[in-house]
């Protein structure tokens, strides 16, 4: 969605930070998974030999750089995950958790320049949500970013759908975390509320 | 016609100081193209919610019709043109611009002697050559003094190959040329080198089948 802006140009799980040789547009970037393509730190997967994307610590030293944190409910995630990927719970629950400590430590540091999107409101508001992108963005919105969403968001949907019933309860396993998620969540709430 | 959300790949090609750039920089302009310059790796297919992404590469010196492997380094030095061809919705913009043009800009600007200018233009026009009979219709031909004649026609000529809308703003691609920032417009002194130069080259008489083969690519351009 976010990609069809025409000042826009955005890499979809780039491992390498490419994007800056992307020609003639205001806007460029990539688009990752916490913690599986990013972390701070570098990450060396599992004893294979080589590494994950280059560390969120080299993305936060471009000028002018902006995150879009998207942010799930952790039942469903891991439900997700679980039933799609065949990973056990905890393996899943470990990446949700990680995730979003990350997360809330980014829009900590770097305040107004991290934008929080939880997704079930994007479902709910494209149009709403994806003008707030362009504004933290410093673009015009455009009503092409929300061309063929329902396609862009069929796959999400799908696993989600698969997910109907969490079998889980990270709130009570997590609760540390599942406050950090609440807390990214209400800032989300926060910024739409701001601007209605 | 291709449907809606058919993906078109694009690729640039021209010999090294023919322009390249500064074409990229005008066609990456439209609102429905991605477009990377010198990307060695294939990633530009990764570049989310554009109808059209691409690559801009020098020939011969950035890639090659197969690719090589550099011993030194461990690792291939040039993007193989036959994984681009395998591609579907191939399209291709090929630039070209006169040899002394391109070998002056070389010698001055990267510091390499005469031989390894005239060397890099030679192959590039000859896979720019074998590109433009085996992808036919598939590939649009520019030359360089052309463009900055009339760099409107050239930007039509790109959007109809590629089935988009022709857009305005594509002609102010040189205020993004990642080299070239200060330029304040095209330079309508280049645009006249090739009708100076093109009869009395050196090259000409010496390279005859090369020189040819230019004004076979130049001749497409002008006449699609």
């Amino acid at each position: 969605m976010i990609g069809r802006h025409a000042e826009i140009a955005l890499f979809v799980a780039a491992k390498r930070m490419i994007f800056n040789r992307i020609v003639s547009k205001t806007v460029v970037g990539n688009t990752l998974c916490v913690p599986d393509d990013i972390d701070f730190k570098k990450q060396r997967r599992h004893g294979v030999s080589f590494y994950s994307a280059p560390p969120l610590e080299r993305y936060l030293k471009f000028p002018d750089f902006r995150a879009i944190l998207a942010v799930q409910d952790g039942n469903r995630v891991v439900t997700a995950i679980v039933r799609s990927d065949g990973e056990t719970f905890e393996a899943a629950a470990q990446r949700w958790c990680r995730a979003i400590t990350v997360m809330h430590e980014l829009k900590q540091r770097l305040q107004q320049n991290a934008l929080v999107v939880s997704m079930p409101r994007l479902h709910a508001n494209p149009e709403g949500v994806m003008r707030r992108v362009a504004a933290f963005l410093e673009l015009e919105y455009q009503p092409k970013m929300l061309d063929d969403w329902q396609d862009d968001m069929a796959n999400v949907a799908t696993d989600f759908e698969r997910a109907e019933l969490p079998a889980f309860d990270l709130k009570s396993l997590y609760p540390e975390i599942w406050t950090k998620y609440l807390d990214l969540c209400a800032q989300d709430a926060g910024e739409m509320k701001g601007e209605n | 016609m291709l449907k809606k959300n058919t993906r078109r790949h694009l690729l640039i090609l021209g010999a090294p100081r023919s322009g390249t750039t500064l074409l990229a920089a005008m066609i990456g302009c439209h609102d429905d193209i991605g477009l990377l310059v010198e990307s060695k790796r294939m990633v530009f297919t990764e570049i989310a919610g554009k109808a059209v992404v691409g690559n801009k590469l020098c020939v011969p010196n950035q890639i090659e019709f197969e690719a090589n492997w550099d011993r030194r380094v461990s690792r291939f030095s040039k993007a193989p043109l036959e994984k681009y061809l395998a591609l579907p919705n191939f399209k291709l913009v090929l630039i070209v611009r006169h040899v002394e043009a391109v070998a002056s800009s070389i010698k001055k600007r990267a510091g390499k002697p005469n031989e390894t200018a005239l060397m890099y233009w030679r192959r590039g026009i000859e896979i720019m050559h074998e590109l433009k009979q085996r992808l036919a219709q598939d590939a649009v031909v520019i030359a360089f003094e052309n463009m900055l004649a009339n760099p409107e026609r050239h930007m039509r000529r790109v959007t109809d190959l590629l089935e988009l809308p022709y857009q305005e703003k594509m002609l102010d691609g040189y205020k993004y040329n990642p080299y070239y920032r200060e330029f304040s417009g095209f330079d309508l002194s280049r645009a006249n080198a090739p009708q100076q130069t093109r009869e009395t080259s050196d090259f000409a008489s010496k390279h005859p089948e090369i020189w040819k083969k230019y004004l076979e690519l130049c001749a497409a351009g002008e006449s699609q």
